[in-house]
């Protein structure tokens, strides 16, 4: 029966009783929250509705139903579907109910917030400028401090919150009591719901500060218990509850107390654990973790900490503790998902015998960008890649011809369409054994023999742009005679209307030949960029490939080159691009490069000088050097001063 | 290309097939016994990672947790030049996927130098790239 609801009705003032309206608002949150969990099984529930024009006789309803309509609409709208436990303090028992659940008429009463803020509806308050409200507002509740927070207007209306629970019952019961100057009164709604901080700096840096007031330094221990109620969180709302919050802290922690060993997280709203994902890792030194007094609704919600080896757990309070059929099988089960540990809800356990397969998990190693067998390899390998991926990324490949051993071997594979899609443009060039149908004859034919007939090949593949910033290069063999190394990265690849993102990897074999080396066999891998890697490439290389000053210009790829020295962690600035793609043209005379340095002056329109210069850098191999030059030229990277004769 | 070219590309090819299979059955379920299919001082690059000598190279393996290869590519050519000399000497790369313990299933490629010695293949040097390796690191 209801009890407290049916005396309220009879004696409240005349219309009061469709306050049990502000009911069908709340039915609609627990609906759609229902619906959330339980997508199919709720959708047919029927919604309670009055036809209006039943109830115009009475004075006011128009009123009401104005408003029921608008705060519906509103609520279509609303942002806070994520918020658990938002203004449900009595869920359990009202479930289904039809009884109201609040008081009605002007006993009714604000829900305390579990959270400790309050949003505020103004109905048509969009038409006031926000002093004015504010101000009016502020009359209205003195003494209380109005301090209005995440003021936001949306359509007519405006809403605001506060994170005094004192200032909200005023406001609550202002009802229609405040008047503004031109007479109207505005409608208030107050309810208990937490704003949606977005994660930025001033939160996380707000973070750091309550986090580092909060570690024990002596035990290594964090109290994160009721986080979101720390006085220096006054006028921002900071619930870990949310998994994008709880992995900003982790973060924190991570770069800053990385040796943590316990963390209290009491009392935090927190429902799901997702956030911990990896944290063995992110934190392995994490041992003891308190979650009492929270809503972790099933114990597969710790699948996250499944790698942590925790000793001491504390969950009591959560809804996973009611789902065993007695406390022994709670205890067993949790047991069995944290072996190690040896305190449950602060019980002491007997440990659990376990079968002896070695102690610790083998872990991955790190990657590194580059091994080399051999230092001495460093600079040669910097600027055969320099050169070769300068030419190799121009519009003409065939330069590369010197760069090929007469007899060179090339061959290129992709993955199969099955792994990666049919990577269309390779797919004629591709000698993967694994093909379907790939038989010797196949095998003998896709391997490009002698120079001509490989960079014939590599002339015909599609126009790219390597990023030697997110270049892997091993040196893996190092002799006189030959030279073996493996380069991976990412390019675009590029024609008329797209650029597609690729990984490849290639193998060089390189022996000398005359005073540099030629290429005497090389295998190429291409394949689409993994997830991570388009990530990497968004974040860290797109935004830095930023046009270079024009000072450097004139060696010609510094691009490249300084890309190359981080991957291979040489620091010395390049010196010269001497040739060691193919032996130096000895025994030029100086007629002939008088002669060169006029022709190109005659080509580029540059002046004497810095022509001579380009000529020198190629060392005097005149195609290269235009070849040089009209690339720079269109990524305006030569200086006006090289045009000034 | 003449017939002693060819017959040398097929039967690098061949060998680069039979390799590859024993190559990642190995390291998949028999990692204690790969030591043995390097040469003395042969090299093995594992994601950066330098490990050279048959010793080190079979205890870095050992390190790694348990692994699952699933190869999709595959590609090998033979070695020609005086830098060889007269001893058979491939170049073999191969690809696909690998899951490591209970991490997410990721590409690789591997790059290998192997060549006969005496009557058996060793391999000279091994460079292993899982393929977001170090966007993972740097992201």
């Amino acid at each position: 029966m209801p009890k407290r609801g049916g005396r309220a009705n009879m004696n409240g003032p005349s219309g009061s009783r469709f306050v049990a309206f502000n009911d069908l608002d709340d039915r609609d949150d627990r609906d759609r929250d229902r619906e959330r969990d339980n997508p199919r099984k709720d959708r047919n529930t029927r919604r309670v509705s009055f036809k209006p024009s039943l109830l115009q006789y009475s004075g006011g309803i128009k009123r009401r139903m104005a408003e029921i309509a608008i705060r519906s609409h509103l609520e279509d709208d609303e942002d806070m579907g994520d918020m658990p436990g938002t203004s449900k303090p009595d869920n359990t028992r009202r479930k289904g109910s039809p009884i109201p659940r609040k008081k009605f008429g002007n006993a009714m009463h604000l829900s305390k917030s579990p959270f400790g803020w309050y949003q505020i509806w103004i109905n048509n308050g969009q038409r006031y400028a926000k002093e004015e409200l504010v101000s009016v507002l502020q009359r209205a509740i003195q003494p209380e401090q109005l301090i209005p927070l995440y003021w936001r207007s949306e359509k007519n209306n405006v809403s605001f919150y506060v994170d005094d629970q004192r200032v909200a019952e005023r406001l609550d019961g202002l009802e229609r009591a405040v008047q503004m100057p031109d007479g109207f009164r505005p409608y208030l709604r107050v309810r208990a719901s937490c704003p949606q901080t977005p994660i930025n700096d001033q939160l996380k840096t707000r973070m750091q500060l309550v986090m580092a007031k909060r570690y024990n330094v002596q035990t290594k221990a964090l109290d994160m218990s009721s986080f979101h109620t720390d006085p220096d969180f006054r006028g921002i709302f900071c619930g870990i509850f949310r998994s994008h919050v709880m992995s900003a802290a982790i973060e924190i922690m991570e770069k800053n107390i990385p040796d943590l060993v316990a963390l209290n997280l009491n009392n935090n709203n927190i429902a799901s654990m997702e956030a911990f994902k990896n944290a063995h890792t992110r934190l392995p030194n994490l041992r003891i973790l308190h979650l009492a007094d929270n809503k972790i609704p099933t114990a597969t919600h710790l699948i996250a900490l499944r790698h942590v080896p925790l000793i001491e757990l504390v969950l009591k309070n959560n809804g996973l503790c009611g789902r065993y059929k007695d406390h022994a099988h709670y205890v067993r089960e949790i047991q069995r998902k944290f072996p190690k540990l040896k305190k449950l809800d602060g019980e002491e356990l007997t440990p659990m015998i376990q079968f002896d397969v070695g102690e610790e998990v083998a872990v991955l190693p790190h990657a590194k960008a580059s091994f080399l067998c051999d230092p001495n390899g460093t600079e040669i390998i910097r600027q055969f890649l320099e050169q070769y991926f300068l030419i190799f990324d121009s519009d003409n490949r065939q330069p590369l011809l010197d760069a090929y051993h007469d007899q060179a071997m090339l061959s290129l594979v992709v993955p199969p369409a099955s792994q990666v899609g049919r990577l269309e443009k390779y797919w004629r060039y591709n000698r993967d054994f694994r093909r379907q149908n790939a038989d010797d004859n196949t095998k003998v034919r896709q391997l490009r023999f002698g120079r001509l007939a490989v960079v014939s090949m590599l002339a015909e593949l599609p126009k790219t742009k390597h990023y030697p910033r997110s270049f892997t290069v091993d040196l893996t063999l190092f002799t006189p005679k030959m030279i073996v190394f493996t380069v991976a990265g990412l390019f675009k690849e590029i024609d008329e209307v797209t650029e597609e993102l690729r990984y490849f990897q290639r193998q060089y074999i390189i022996v000398p030949a005359g005073s540099g080396f030629c290429i005497r066999n090389e295998m190429v891998l291409i394949t689409v960029a993994a997830q991570h890697q388009v990530r990497f490439f968004k974040k860290k290389i797109e935004t830095a490939t930023t046009p270079q000053l024009n000072n450097e210009a004139m060696t010609p790829s510094s691009g490249l080159s300084t890309g190359l020295q981080n991957r291979l962690h040489i620091n010395q600035p390049s010196t010269s691009a001497a040739a060691t793609l193919q032996p130096p043209q000895v025994g030029i005379d100086e007629a002939t490069k008088i002669q060169m340095v006029q022709s190109l002056c005659a080509q580029s329109n540059m002046n004497i000088e810095w022509s001579t210069k380009c000529l020198q850098e190629t060392n005097w191999d005149y195609n290269h050097a235009a070849f040089v030059f009209d690339k720079l030229h269109k990524e305006n990277k030569i200086p006006p001063e090289a045009f000034i004769k | 290309m003449d017939s002693e070219l060819r017959s040398k590309v097929e039967s690098c090819c061949r060998t680069a097939e039979d390799f590859t299979k024993l190559y990642y059955t190995s390291f998949d379920k028999r990692r204690h016994q790969m030591g043995r299919m390097y040469l003395d001082n042969g090299l093995l690059v594992w994601n950066g990672n330098g490990a050279s000598g048959k010793d080190n190279i079979q205890k870095y393996l050992i390190d790694l947790p348990t692994s699952e290869h699933t190869i999709t590519n595959l590609d090998a050519q033979p070695i020609i030049d005086e830098a060889v000399g007269g001893q058979l000497t491939y170049m073999i790369q191969a690809g696909g996927t690998v899951r490591y313990a209970e991490e997410v299933v990721r590409p690789f490629q591997q790059t290998f130098i192997i060549t006969a010695q005496e009557d058996k293949w060793k391999i000279a040097s091994d460079c292993y790239r899982l393929q977001d390796g170090l966007a993972r690191i740097e992201n």
